[in-house]
This record gives C-alpha cells, sequence and structure tokens, in this order.
C-alpha cells in the first residue's frame, strides 16, 4: 500500500458521502429542528412550561439546564481555541490536526452557547439591548464583551489557519464548486507565493489568545467584582481558576473525542496516531483533576451558590437531594480521568475505550457544571422553601439540538473544508 | 435627597396579610407574584414558643445588587427617590437580578401576563373570573366594560402610564418574560392628583399601622419617627451583612437560627395548584379529606 500524501490526507474527508453520512446529516436534521420546534413552543407559550420558577415564595429555581449548556459551550469554546493557540504557538507540530479541530469547533462552541442564552431570555429578540445599553458595573456585561471578543477572535482565528489548505485543495480541485464563491471570499488577499503568511497570521492570533484566554476564563469578573463585592457576593478566588481548568478540561475533552470519531470514520491512523491521542488523553485528564480540584474547593467555600443563598448551602448540597447528582458527576469525570491517565501510563491505546470514555467526561462536565448552578439556587436564606427544579422536555430539547447543531455543522464542513490540517510532518508511527 | 423606605413594626404586625391583598389588588400582580409577601414563622421550643409575622417589601436597597447584576440598566435606581425600578421596555428577562437579589422580591412573568392572572385556568363559565370579576364570565368580563381601554378588569389602566426618568412602563404588571417587583407604588408617588403621594397599598391597607412609609432620610418622616417612638425596642435590617444597605426597618426581633416557617412560604400560591384549587373548590376537595373518626 502507497504511502498516502499530505495532499490525500487533507483530501479524506472531501470524498463523496456514503448512506451513513447522509443518515447521520438527516438525524442530525431532525434534532436540530425538534430543537427549534421547542425554541418556537417556548416563545409562544411562554417560560412557564419549562422546568424554571421564580425562586422565593414560588419554590423554584430560575436558572437550568440552558445555563448550564451556556457555562459547558463558552468552556468548550475557550478551551478549544486556548488547546489550539497552545500547538500553534509552540510549534507542537505533531499535534496540528488536534489544532485544526480545535478551530474549526471553537466558533461552533460560541455560537450555540449563545443560543441557549436566546432560549433562556424571557425576551428573546431584545437580547441586543445588552449591546446597546451594557452597563460596565455589571458582571454579565464583562461576560459579553469577553466571550464576544474571543468568539470574534476565534472567527478570524480559523480564517486565518484554513486559508492555505483551503488555496491547496482548491487548486487540485478537490473542493465542492457549488461553493466557489465562499472560498473566493476565504481566499480574498491570500498570496500562495507568500508561503507562510497565513500561518504567521494564525501564529500571531494563537499568541493573542493565549494572552486574552487567562482573562476571559473566569478572570476579570472574579477579578473586579471579588474584591470590590458589590453585593453580589457571588465571585471568590477560585472562580476563575476553576472555570479556565473547566474549559481546558472540556475544550480537550472535545477535541479528542473529534479527534477519534474523525480517525475511525476516514481511517486517518497516521494523523490521529495512537501516540498523540494517548498524550492527548493523559493532558485531558491532568486538566479533569485540576478542574475536579477547583470544584471541590468552591462546593467547600460556598461560591459556587448564588447571593440569596443560605450560608449552610454547602453541608444542604452534601446532604440533600442533590448529594447523588454530585457522586455522579464526580464518577463521570474521575473514571474517564483514571482511565485516560492508566492507558498513558501503562502505553496501551483503545480508540473504543478513548472515545467512549472522553464521551462520559462531557457529559459529566455538563452535568456537573447544571447542578452546580442549580444547587446554587435552590438553597435560599431567609425562610423561604427549598427550590425545585427537574429540566422540561424543551430544555433537553434546547441541549439536544445545540448539540446536533454542532454535529451538522461538523458534517458539513468535513465535506467542504479541510478539517484534516497538515498532516505532512506526522509520520505513521509518531 | 430622598430615600423612600419602610418602617415595619414586627411588634404590632398580627400577620393578617392584607398588605399582601392590598398590593395585589393594587398593581394587578399575577398569580404566582407577591410582591409584598408576609413570613409568619415560630421560634423557640414547646411549649415556651413564641410566633412572629415579618411582611417582606422590596428592600430598595441604597447599593442594590439587582441594579449591579442587570445586564442593560433596566434594574435602577431613581435618583429623585430612591425607589429602584424595572424599565420593562429594556428588560430582557435574564432573571440575573433574581439571582442577585438575596430577598427573593424579583418575579419573572414566565406566562402570558392574561394566562396568569386570577380567574384564568378554570375551565367552565362558572368559575371564569369569579375571583376578580365577582360574577360572570372572564369572556363577559373583558368585554366593553372593562375599564382601560379594552385591558382586562384586573389592569389599573394607572399602570399603563410613562414613568419617569425613562418615560417608559415601570409600574403595575409586567409583559411576559420581563422581571417585576414592589415599586413602593411609584404611580402614586408619580401621580399626586390622585391624592395618594406618599402612601402605599400596604402601609395604607395595613389594620395596625405596622408599615410606616415615607422619606428615611427626613427625621420628621412617619417612618423615622415611628422609630424614635418606638426607640426602647431592638430594630434590625435585613440581611445587611450583604452590603446591600436596604432602606426598610424592622422594628423587634430579627428572625434566630431555629426560626421555621408555620407554613410553607409557597403554600397555596403555586399558580398550577392554585388553577387546580379553582377547578376542583374546597367544597368538593372535602370528600377527599380523611378525617379519623
Amino acid at each position: 500500500m502507497s504511502t498516502p500524501t499530505s495532499s490525500d490526507r487533507r483530501a479524506a474527508t472531501l470524498a463523496d458521502p456514503g448512506p451513513r453520512y447522509y443518515a447521520m446529516l438527516a438525524v442530525a436534521g431532525v434534532v436540530v429542528f425538534a430543537m427549534v420546534y421547542s425554541f418556537v413552543t417556548v416563545l409562544t407559550q411562554g417560560h412557564g412550561i419549562t422546568g424554571l420558577h421564580n425562586w422565593g415564595t414560588d419554590g423554584g429555581v430560575p436558572w437550568g439546564l440552558d445555563i448550564g449548556a451556556f457555562s459547558w459551550w463558552s468552556a468548550m469554546g475557550v478551551g478549544a481555541i486556548a488547546l489550539s493557540s497552545i500547538i500553534r504557538v509552540f510549534g507542537m507540530d505533531d499535534y496540528r490536526p488536534y489544532a485544526r479541530i480545535g478551530e474549526l469547533l471553537t466558533p461552533l462552541a460560541f455560537g450555540v452557547g449563545f443560543l441557549h442564552i436566546v432560549f433562556d431570555l424571557g425576551k428573546p429578540f431584545r437580547v441586543l439591548n445588552t449591546l446597546i445599553y451594557l452597563p460596565l458595573q455589571s458582571p454579565i456585561a464583562w461576560d459579553v464583551i469577553l466571550l464576544a471578543g474571543l468568539g470574534a477572535i476565534s472567527v478570524v482565528y480559523m480564517v486565518a489557519s484554513l486559508r492555505a489548505d483551503v488555496y491547496e485543495l482548491s487548486e487540485r480541485g478537490a473542493l465542492p464548486t457549488a461553493l466557489s464563491p465562499v472560498y473566493d471570499a476565504l481566499l480574498v488577499g491570500y498570496e500562495p507565493s507568500e508561503t507562510g503568511t497565513g500561518e504567521d497570521l494564525a501564529w500571531w492570533l494563537g499568541a493573542l489568545v493565549l494572552v486574552f484566554i487567562p482573562v476571559v476564563g473566569g478572570g476579570v469578573v472574579p477579578l473586579l467584582w471579588g474584591p470590590l463585592g458589590v453585593n453580589i457576593n457571588w465571585f471568590g478566588a477560585i472562580q476563575g481558576p476553576t472555570f479556565l481548568a473547566a474549559s481546558m478540561t472540556t475544550g480537550a475533552a472535545a477535541v479528542l473525542f473529534v479527534g477519534c470519531v474523525l480517525r475511525y470514520a476516514y481511517g486517518l491512523e497516521d494523523v490521529f496516531t495512537d501516540r498523540t491521542l494517548r498524550r492527548l488523553g493523559a493532558v485531558t485528564g491532568a486538566f479533569a483533576f485540576t478542574y475536579l480540584l477547583g470544584t471541590f474547593y468552591e462546593i467547600q467555600t460556598g461560591t459556587f451558590a448564588a447571593d440569596m443563598a443560605d450560608p449552610n448551602v454547602t453541608m444542604r448540597v452534601f446532604e440533600g437531594p442533590l448529594a447523588p447528582l454530585l457522586v455522579l458527576a464526580i464518577a463521570a469525570i474521575v473514571a474517564p480521568t483514571a482511565y485516560l491517565t492508566i492507558q498513558h501510563a501503562t502505553d496501551r491505546f483503545s480508540l473504543l475505550g478513548t472515545v467512549l470514555l472522553t464521551g462520559v467526561m462531557l457529559v459529566g462536565i455538563l452535568h456537573q457544571e447544571t447542578w452546580l448552578i442549580v444547587g446554587g439556587l435552590m438553597y435560599p436564606d431567609l425562610l423561604y422553601p427549598v427550590g425545585e427544579y427537574t429540566p422540561s422536555v424543551y430544555e433537553w430539547l434546547n441541549l439536544m439540538g445545540t448539540t446536533a447543531l454542532v454535529a451538522l455543522v461538523l458534517l458539513v464542513f468535513a465535506k467542504t473544508l479541510p478539517v484534516v490540517s497538515d498532516p505532512a510532518e506526522v509520520g505513521p508511527d509518531r | 435627597m430622598t430615600q423612600l423606605g419602610m418602617a415595619i413594626d414586627l411588634e404590632r404586625c398580627y400577620g393578617c396579610r392584607a398588605c399582601m391583598e392590598a398590593c395585589k389588588v393594587e398593581n394587578s400582580t399575577p398569580r404566582g407574584a407577591f410582591w409584598m409577601h408576609v413570613f409568619r414563622f415560630e421560634e423557640g421550643e414547646y411549649p415556651d414558643t413564641e410566633q412572629t409575622n415579618m411582611p417582606r417589601p422590596c428592600q430598595h436597597c441604597s447599593e442594590p445588587s439587582c441594579a449591579s447584576a442587570c445586564p442593560t440598566s433596566a434594574r435602577f435606581k431613581r435618583e429623585e427617590d430612591g425607589i429602584v425600578l424595572t424599565d420593562y421596555d429594556r428588560c430582557i428577562g435574564c432573571r440575573y437580578c433574581e439571582i442577585g437579589c438575596p430577598y427573593g422580591v424579583n418575579y419573572a412573568q414566565f406566562e402570558h401576563p392574561e394566562d396568569a392572572q386570577y380567574g384564568y385556568g378554570s375551565e367552565s363559565d362558572e368559575h371564569n373570573g369569579d375571583d376578580t370579576h365577582g360574577s360572570g364570565t372572564f369572556a363577559e368580563a373583558l368585554g366593553d366594560e372593562a375599564p382601560g381601554e379594552g385591558k382586562p378588569p384586573w389592569h389599573d389602566p394607572i399602570h399603563d402610564k410613562p414613568v419617569e426618568p425613562r418615560g417608559t412602563q415601570m409600574s403595575g404588571p409586567q409583559p411576559e418574560g420581563v422581571m417585576s417587583k414592589c415599586t413602593m407604588c411609584a404611580h402614586r408617588q408619580d401621580n399626586p392628583e390622585r391624592g395618594q403621594e406618599g402612601t402605599t397599598a400596604c402601609a395604607q391597607t395595613c389594620p395596625v399601622d405596622a408599615i410606616k412609609f415615607g422619606d428615611m432620610e427626613d427625621p420628621e418622616s412617619d417612618p423615622n419617627q415611628h422609630l424614635e417612638d418606638k426607640s426602647s425596642s431592638s430594630t434590625f435590617k435585613l440581611l445587611e451583612d450583604r452590603g446591600t444597605e436596604p432602606n426598610v426597618v424592622y422594628i423587634g426581633d430579627e428572625p434566630g437560627d431555629d426560626a421555621r416557617t408555620i407554613e410553607d412560604a409557597d403554600t397555596f400560591k403555586d399558580p398550577q395548584e392554585a388553577i387546580e384549587i379553582e377547578k376542583n373548590p374546597p367544597e368538593s376537595r372535602s370528600t377527599d379529606v380523611e378525617v379519623g373518626q
């Protein structure tokens, strides 16, 4: 068997799709449609049909699965672009295919994270009010500024890193001609003679991201509101590092997951090698360990809970109905961490085991983020009843829909863009 | 500078909850929303127990955490009189104010305002609207005789008037997907021609005059005069350690750590539960109750 060329590998995903591809596309499409149905239903009937209610006399919980999903997707976006930037800026060439996955994943993650906010708003079409009025004393305003800034950078970064490969595949005629205007737009100002121009731009953007990440990754909000207090009382010193750890874990796990899927789907064993997948798995496990520690400190100090929370919220969480959820979340993160670490330590590799356990870890983090939010709002101070919350079918449809939307766009990307990056320097045995 | 606020005398309050009812009627708040709520709680061990009632309006804080959290400045503090208001036209319904406030005074409107009102939800015409309109069907009640330019009868047109300083709607029942809370009857303060300036519905209705409303910065105001009269009693502000600087002063003892509610705060307050009760009134429900005989 002849060794595939670099260009062959880049074009690997662009081959004519088989029935399985169309089946996946159809399933994703149906689920996205269900999400639209959910949005329209909640929009026309009101949030009363969701599991959300006011805390206090209503005995409800005002934020739920949509906000948990927003945190999860945002964390994934931050982590994926940070990982990609680290690979690019520090020249870790073996991992460049993973950098490309991170680049493609980041704008999608930020996009669907934003969708969850829109779904959650009582007045979704007023979302732009946040930009029009934007009071700078509001923590959420800074979330908007910083995440929107990072989202914008992530799109430019993705385009900058794609241009050289798009040009090459375009010249080769491997890209669908129907989308020529899109490729022409992507290649505006691109000079093939200036080899490395796009790469240089991507390097600088990656460096910018690495400067930006510690600020965005939960940094500036606790920095500003922790010391000042301003009676939100929600921000402690542990929030920023924990969000950053959650981001790196979620981002690395998502990249690892997609890498495994691409390898399986297109037989890219020489691109997503055993060795790189195993090492990325170990790094994901290390991030997960840090995330667990941060979460533990957050729970221990009660800083995960909102200002309204009972001072003894930590004990209530440990002893209350949320305790099993806490144990479940920890198990769903610890077990994959142990598996990925042991896999690396024993120099073994299982694609199925890695993809399954990474999936479990991703679900575990989503679960953890959601119950932390809900748990922090369930136990109010004063003499109010304990809040109750069970996600409604509409909130589940939203979550499944955004996941399907990301899968759908990735499937489209696979047939329209070079999702496999620069494997030229990647030897089959590395 | 004026800072409207209240002194609430827990030594007088006997928990009749007329203030809650008055607030609902005055502001047409929907089911489940209690801009004024009365905690009824008990402390001590039997037989040495003591019951206390504590009305809880919005505290109209000098450092309102809800306003700090709001991403659109829809929640803001009116400089003119220190009332904390919600701009219904600007609110996006993110509920950050509800999360940022420790007092539980914020209510998101999760339903269509009409659906959330009393009298809605009963399937039979017989009961439709009974509890708001006295008799007749809900449809009839929405007819020509309804006040407020075709608005339902529970809606006082005064709340449609723009509220300064922004000239937008900020009082009365809020639209769907928007936040609201106690406004210290801003419509009364802003429309002196109605002759109710300087009053709130809860304070005016209280049968034992336990709620004193006025300018907390004015030593001659009702609340400050009452505080002076009762200078021998202890006073407290709710959750003062949160740094919100509330403008409601309570006269009496602060609830202790062992304070427990006599009834759940949410008793009969869940909108769906209320609808069920309306469909299945107490007479017919009485057969469900097994009395140990």
